[in-house]
């Protein structure tokens, strides 16, 4: 590895990049704490009334629970449909597996606005507009090729002998999935998981066209209609904005170290 | 401890068969080591037995069960894998006595089993480490306890030393053969090193391209190979091989194309005339004022014996000797093989003549 002090010039480019990504944020959360209207105002006046504002008096607690809701189930089931496709697009030999595999790549690769019509549609048809399942079912689609392609990297890096040793000692077939392969995958599950939990988090599209109804809305899509609600209160979006970023964050920071662990998994041995 | 029989079993991968009808019968404690080239289907075989392979045809019994459809869990064999196969979550210990946890035996139990398991091999300080906190020569002792543990019927070792370094290897060969002797289980072993194989089993079954070639005791195959196969493959450095046909007018001695005659005493049955090819083992050429003129090429001495690679007319042959001789490249020395030693084929079949 690089064992080497670095150059001078990386310091730079790493504070510039750093600088670069920090900066709005860091405008954003200066925004948040003015209690005045206008960007920039400059008034050098700092209060939580903006952060109250947007907990207390509209919805945006109740759309923080829609979004953690669909998240999670969304997480739950992208992972479980995943794990056991991966599994045996790993394991098992049949006829057409790659062939497969790239099908799923590419119908992955479709624009979300290419199928929103179609999926509006459908949603009326079943009655699920403004449900949790619809976002739910849709999202879960949405995140299944990429995660049954990184899940399934990550099985492949794990030795088949481990599981047939686990059969030869006495597991069943599943046994040895759940006592064997499933703890090496761990990490793997981890990093999958947060992919797909930011990806819910962030998402606007599928969201604001499948429940846009008030109660129903995710942070992203609330955060929206605040512009149309509220007039334009930019220390309130800002507000709001910084809120939003914080789950997420949260959950990257404690899962920080399973999360590189799983990305770099098999990379190095 | 168990009889292995193996009737007739072939193995098919789709329309490709691998595995053309083997047979091989396995007593009860015997150590038995399947050996051949690379791709031949030893490890195939073995996986059939141990249940991790469909059996295509023919069938599989250990004792007096037919095992070819019972799971692999429930077969109570053991396997040592090539690359170790450690759980990595699992200590050493938790490894060792998986297999038993998974047969609900008490805990006391497990504890005492994993200790003894770990004092034969002397792993007893390492049972709270974990895989990869293990050099590769520990981790294929832990892979050996994993399998001892269990007091299975069988042992199935699928080339456990072929990740260690040269000494170690040798060393662990000694110990695995020491274990068999004391635990007395019966027990398939596959490598492609003839040596192992000749070192450790008591029987040999040699097998290329998914036949078996032949199989018996190690000394009978090297003594009396079936075929030119056979003969090329046992023993190190390999057999010479040269390519002729058997005079029997006058004295009976086999000739080269290029006019070379080599002492041979044929079996009956030989025809004057007959192509054949004619084998010696390096270890059984000698110096000798009356044999055949061969110009010396290359000489590789390693302290108790020596290599010399020789020409005799076109065909290049391997000698070894045991004395202190020392040749320079291109000198012309005399040399003939023991004449009872030699081996004749079949130049169509290889068969031994
Ligand atoms: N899953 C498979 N599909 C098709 N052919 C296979 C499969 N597995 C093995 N084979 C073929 O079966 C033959 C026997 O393989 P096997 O692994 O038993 O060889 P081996 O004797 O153990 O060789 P090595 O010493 O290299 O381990 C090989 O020709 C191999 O190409
Ligand atoms: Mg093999």
């Amino acid at each position: 590895m690089f064992r080497d002090k670095a150059p001078w010039w990386a310091y730079v480019v790493i504070f510039l990049t750093s600088l670069g990504a920090v900066a709005p944020l860091a405008w954003l959360f200066l925004l948040s704490l003015d209690p005045n209207q206008g960007i920039a105002s400059g008034s050098g006046v700092y209060s939580l009334k903006n952060y109250a504002s947007v907990l207390f008096e509209s919805m945006m607690a109740q759309y923080f629970i829609n979004t953690t809701v669909v998240a999670l189930f969304t997480v739950f089931c992208t992972l479980t449909c995943a794990t056991l496709g991966a599994y045996a697009a790993s394991r098992y030999r049949f006829r057409g597996r790659e062939t497969i595999m790239i099908v799923l790549l590419l119908a992955s690769m479709t624009p979300v606005i290419a199928v929103l019509v179609p999926l509006y549609a459908m949603a009326a048809k079943l009655q699920l507009l403004n449900t949790y399942s619809i976002l739910v079912i849709v999202f879960t689609a949405w995140q299944l090729p990429g995660t049954l392609w990184l899940i399934r990297s990550f099985m492949n890096s794990i030795p088949p002998e481990l599981e047939e040793a686990a059969l030869v000692d006495g597991c069943s077939r599943a046994g040895a999935f759940f006592r064997i392969v499933l703890p090496q995958l761990a990490p793997g599950l981890v990093a999958a998981g947060l992919i797909v939990f930011v990806y819910v988090w962030n998402e606007f599209i599928i969201a604001v066209s499948l429940a846009a109804q008030q109660d129903m809305r995710l942070v992203s899509v609330g955060l929206y209609f605040y512009l149309s609600d509220f007039g334009v209160e930019w220390g309130k979006i800002a507000a709001g904005a910084i809120i939003s970023v914080i789950p997420p964050a949260m959950l990257f920071l404690f899962l920080q170290r399973q999360l590189i662990h799983g990305l770099s998994a098999g990379a190095v041995k | 401890m168990a009889t292995v029989e193996i009737r007739a079993v072939k193995k098919a991968y789709g329309a490709t068969p691998v595995i053309h009808g083997v047979d091989v019968g396995i007593a009860d404690g015997e150590f038995v080591v399947l050996v051949g080239p690379s791709g031949c289907g030893k490890s195939t075989l073995l996986r059939m037995i141990a249940g991790l392979e469909d059996i295509s045809g023919g069938e599989i019994r250990i004792g007096d069960r037919v095992i070819n459809n019972v799971p692999p869990k429930d077969r109570d064999i053991a396997m040592v894998f090539q690359n170790y196969a450690l759980y990595p979550h699992m200590t050493v210990a938790e490894n060792m006595g998986f297999s038993l946890k998974l047969h609900k035996a008490p805990k006391a139990e497990i504890d005492a089993r994993v200790r003894a398991a770990a004092e034969i091999l002397s792993l007893s300080h390492l049972l709270d480490r974990f895989p990869r906190q293990l050099s590769g020569g520990q981790r294929q002792r832990v892979a050996m306890g994993r399998a001892i543990v269990r007091d299975p019927q069988v042992f199935l070792f699928d080339e456990p030393l072929s990740n260690l370094d040269a000494k170690l290897r040798v060393q662990m060969r000694a110990e695995i053969k020491e274990l068999h002797q004391r635990l007395r289980t019966t027990t398939v072993y596959v490598t492609h090193d003839q040596i192992e194989a000749m070192t450790m089993a008591d029987k040999i079954v040699v097998m290329q391209d998914g036949i078996v070639e032949q199989i018996g005791a190690p000394l009978d195959l090297y003594d009396k190979p079936a075929n030119q196969f056979v003969a090329g493959f046992i023993g190190s450095p390999s057999m010479n091989f040269i390519e002729g046909r058997v005079r029997l007018d006058g004295t009976p001695r086999f000739e080269t194309a290029d006019g070379i005659a080599l002492p041979v005493s044929p079996p009956a049955g030989v025809a004057d005339g007959q192509p054949a090819v004619y084998g010696v083992r390096p270890e059984h050429m000698q110096i000798d004022p009356d044999g055949v003129a061969a110009t010396v090429l290359v000489t590789e001495p390693t302290g108790a014996e020596i290599l010399v690679v020789t020409k005799i007319g076109e065909h290049e042959v391997n000698c070894l000797f045991r004395e202190r001789l020392s040749f320079s490249p291109g000198e012309t020395i005399r040399i003939a093989p023991q004449r009872h030693l030699v081996h004749l084929f079949d130049a169509q079949t290889g068969k031994a003549l």
